[in-house]
Order: C-alpha cells, then structure tokens, then sequence
C-alpha cells in the first residue's frame, strides 16, 4: 500500500531515521516531495473543497475541518486509511524511533492573512509525534506561515531555532516532547497556507 | 496634591455618579466597569508626556508572553500610590483596597500574552488605565477575560479605567497583535487592586 502513496525514494524508512534523531533543536524531520505527485495534487484539490471552520483563541487563529476520518470525500477517506494503517505507523516508528503507535487524527486548516498559532509544546494525553503535511504552493518568507522551532533554557523556549517555509508536498514530523516548542509564524501576505496536520498517539 | 479632584475628572467625583457606578459595577458579569475620559486632562497630558520619554525594554518568555515594560512614570507611580484614589476605588468595588500593583505595558506587532494552564489563586481585581489612540480592533491587542469562553473584551481606548473582578476560573489575555498594527502599538498600565 506504502508503493501507491510515497515517493519511491522514500519506501525505505532508514533513509532518514538518521537524521531525525540527530536533527536540532528538537527531534524532526522535512521530507519534500512526499508523496506521489498526482496524490498530493488530487488530496489538495479534495482538502479545498472541504468544510472549514474559524478557530480563535489566546493562543490561535486559523481555519480547521472536523477530523478527516469522518469526510466524505474519496480520496481524503482512502489517505486517511493510508495515514493510519498499520503498516504505515510502523513506517513512522522506525523513523522516529518512537514504539507503539497506535492511532493518528487528522485535519485540514487554513492559515489566511494575519492567522496565526503561538509557541507551545503540543503535549497532551497520549500525542507521540506530531505531523504536518503542506499543501500549499509558492510561500516564500515575506508571506509567513513559517513552521518554526525553538531552542530551550531552563525548560523555556527562549530562541527561533529554526524557520521552514511551507512548501508543496512536504511533510514535517518531530517528536513532542515538554521542550517541542513550535509555532506558526503569522500569515502577512493574501496566500493561503493549507496543510493537513495532527498526531501519531501511542 | 493627593486630592481625589487633582486625579479624577470632576464629572464622577458627585456623589450620585459615584453610587451608580458602584451599582453597575455589582450588576455586570463579570463584575466590571468601564470608566472613559476618567482621569483629569492635566494629568493625562503630564503622562502622555512622560510616556514620550520612557525606556522600554522588551520582556519574552515565548510560551507566556512577548511584550515591552517599562518603570513607572512619576505620575504613575504617583497614582497607583495615591491614598485618595484607593479610597475611591475601594468605594467603587465595594472592597477596601490597600494596595495597587500595575505594570506599565506596551503592545505592538506580534507581541501577546497566553493564558496558563495552571490558574493561579485568585487576588484581587484586574484593572486596566489606557493610554492608546486610534485602535482598531481587528489589530488584536484587546484583553479578552475567559472563563471557558469569553466573557468581556476591553479594547484599547485613551484614558479609560477598566476594573474587572475575576471569579475563581477567569483568566484573561492580550490578543496576539497582527501585522495590520504596523507600527502602532497599544500603552497601558495593567495590575490589580488588593
């Protein structure tokens, strides 16, 4: 099943369980060109069409879906059921080093201009590895939406570590842990920053 | 100088108006209320002036909070120290007031406060005396009071005092500041009354 959906050079896992775990400031990795190109192509087009509602909070601004497991949409249904297959989880163990896997959920969100999410861990409950798949197209660094990781001192995150502009088709794994610090950079252009993300739970 | 009249404008120093704000205050959920054009012109141009020459050091604990404080100007320092105005606000929320602890803040593009996830033992009432012109509210920089959900939004507004009685599960938050903002940025004092 792992053949119809990732990008052949990525079939073997061992590629880059290197580099994740060696990656700073935190365990992560950016794998471009995921998946098979008229896969991502055909997901985004079936993502777009979904319904998206505005989520704000202290700590947030965005556009979200409900989870992807209850869309009706083929494709997304058929993603779903690759994203969280056995096999696949044990594809992401093996990367990440991370045992037991269990479960994942998923949704859409759209980041607009001045959308925003602010730095924080991700821990809660059972959340093992968080996922965010990019499918959004031509974002340079002047439009925002920058994935970004802090480094942390005395168990705060005191400093931008790292910047990833959100480009199509690429998937970022990191492991969350209390010092996972992220956030998305605020939105400053019209584009539109879209991307399915969530957790592996173990 | 610590006349209750050097610091209010006269207009909510009759006795009546002072009775009907203390009611409102009672009525409001949140307890709360809203004071506009309330301190004395002169002394607003003295802290407008004050404010022009105050040093602002940035303050950044990325999950809690990215903003800018700096001391008190004399005047404020003045106010938050002022018997007459103590007395004043102890009438007003109808609880003595012995003590007023305030920070002077300033907010612009991409600065914010969260808020925590433990809550900590409530002590006293929020107040709020602002000192921003021509803000929009899209901008973000507003204080949002939350108890599960938003119960009251203050927007920056020039010299408006704002007292909000937080009960035990409310917390509140300056919203994240947009880009829109530009170079605009919101200046206000912020504490409590203990």
């Amino acid at each position: 099943m792992q053949n119809e959906w990732v990008n052949k050079k990525y079939q073997e896992s061992k590629v880059f369980s290197q580099e994740y775990n060696q990656s700073k400031p935190f365990s992560h990795i950016v794998v471009k060109d995921f998946l098979l190109q008229e896969k991502a192509k055909a997901i985004a087009e079936a993502l777009q069409q979904e319904h998206f509602t505005e989520k704000e909070a202290d700590l947030f601004k965005f556009k979200q879906t409900k989870d992807i497991d209850g869309t009706k949409n083929n494709i997304l249904q058929e993603f779903y059921g690759f994203f969280s297959s056995p096999k696949f989880l044990e594809y992401i163990e093996q990367i990440t080093g991370v045992k037991n896997l269990k479960s994942i959920d998923m949704s859409g969100f759209i980041y607009s201009d001045t959308d925003y999410l602010l730095c924080h861990d991700d821990c809660l409950e059972d959340r093992k590895i968080a996922y965010i798949y990019n499918l959004s197209k031509n974002f340079t660094e002047t439009d925002g939406g920058t994935l970004q990781f802090f480094s942390v001192r005395e168990k705060h995150p005191v400093k931008i570590a790292k910047s990833i502009v959100p480009t199509f088709n690429t998937l970022i794994l990191f492991t969350v842990t209390r010092e996972s610090f992220h956030q998305v950079q605020e939105i400053t252009s019209n584009k539109k920053r879209l991307t399915l993300a969530g957790w592996f739970h173990g | 100088m610590d006349e209750i009249s050097h610091w209010i404008d006269p207009e909510f120093l009759q006795t009546n108006i002072v009775q009907a704000i203390h009611q409102q205050f009672q009525m409001n959920k949140p307890k709360s209320i809203q004071l506009q054009q309330c301190l004395h012109t002169n002394r607003i141009k003295e802290i407008m002036n004050e404010l022009g020459k105050a040093q602002w050091q940035e303050k950044k604990i990325f999950d809690k909070y990215v903003y800018q404080t700096a001391t008190l100007t004399p005047t404020l320092k003045k106010f938050c120290a002022s018997a007459a105005i103590q007395k004043l606000l102890s009438v007003l929320v109808a609880s003595k007031i012995k003590k007023i602890d305030a920070e002077l803040c300033s907010f612009g593009h991409a600065d914010y406060t969260v808020m925590q996830d433990e809550i900590p033992v409530k002590k006293g009432i929020t107040f709020e005396l602002d000192f921003t012109t021509d803000w929009k509210e899209e901008w973000g920089g507003y204080t949002s009071f939350v108890d599960n959900e938003e119960k009251l939004r203050v927007l920056p507004q020039m010299n408006t005092l704002t007292l909000v009685k937080e009960e035990q599960y409310m917390q509140h938050f300056v919203k994240y500041v947009n880009h829109q903002a530009k170079e605009k940025r919101r200046i206000f004092l912020q504490g409590t009354l203990n």
